[in-house]
């Protein structure tokens, strides 16, 4: 089982690395030049500016075990980086949930602008590669 | 899974999004709304019909508020995108320094200034 993160719920997580999941899809993810694209970091209306990320690389690798996720990836952010390169626009929450996959939840906030999801998009890096699409 | 790759024809892509199911991307997503593929579908008749076939060539996704996206690649991995949302009708433009453009939808010329060869 993997060690509880330091944290407490609400708690700003200010470094470390963080975990989303990244459909397999060609306009999530440029597999010819291996970036992260904006629309891994879109959000829906009542997201209010959150989007969601693991914590821990365990829990969310073994989140693309679900067959529903069949083919998806895992891209990091650094937590630091990423509140340095957004003027700390974006920021990260500790926001456990009940349920699998949810003891090491985080919330991504600040990402209602256009301009913090392309910096999110460019520093991302790929831990795994989501599967090449079929047609 | 099918999914966004560079197709000759994104009408019939973009038909295909609204086989998508709520959550398709694992975060709770919407599935994608008719005004939203019927709004991208006529861009694309509007591109072939102002700047011709050559810029047919984008990927098309869904996006998680229920829209979707259309992708071109320019020179030095400059990326264009524009997207149609619930939200609204929008453009983007970056590279890998960041964020080079942005603005309200309106018309085809972005793609012009930013992919003409």
């Amino acid at each position: 089982m993997a060690d509880l993160p330091p944290y407490k719920p609400g708690q700003e997580v200010t470094e470390g690395l963080i975990y989303r999941r990244i459909p397999n899809r060609g306009t999530y993810y440029d597999y010819d030049l291996e970036m992260v694209d904006v629309s891994a970091f879109i959000l829906r209306p009542r997201d209010r500016g959150s989007l969601s990320a693991l914590l821990n690389r365990e829990e969310a690798r073994a989140s693309l075990k679900i067959p529903v996720h069949k083919g998806f990836g895992l891209c990091v952010l650094d937590v630091a980086k990423m509140k340095a390169e957004t003027s700390g626009q974006a920021r990260v929450e500790f926001a456990p949930t009940p349920g699998a996959f949810g003891a090491s939840h985080v919330s991504i906030l600040g990402c209602q602008d256009e301009e913090v999801r392309v910096i999110l998009a460019l520093i991302a890096e790929i831990d795994v590669e989501p599967e090449r699409p079929v047609a | 899974m099918t999914t966004a790759i560079l197709l000759d024809d994104p009408t019939a892509a973009i038909d295909k999004l609204k086989e998508l199911q709520p959550g398709w991307d694992s975060y709770g997503a919407e599935t994608i709304g008719p005004s939203e593929r019927e709004n991208a579908k006529g861009f694309v008749t509007r591109v072939l019909r102002t700047l011709g076939p050559d810029y047919l060539h984008m990927k098309v996704g869904p996006t998680a508020d229920g829209g979707v996206a259309l992708i071109w690649r320019g020179r030095d991995a400059l990326k264009v995108e524009a997207f149609f949302s619930p939200a609204g009708n929008r453009y983007l433009v970056f590279s890998r320094k960041g964020l080079v453009d942005r603005g309200p939808l309106t018309g085809t010329e972005f793609l012009k200034q930013y992919l003409a060869p």
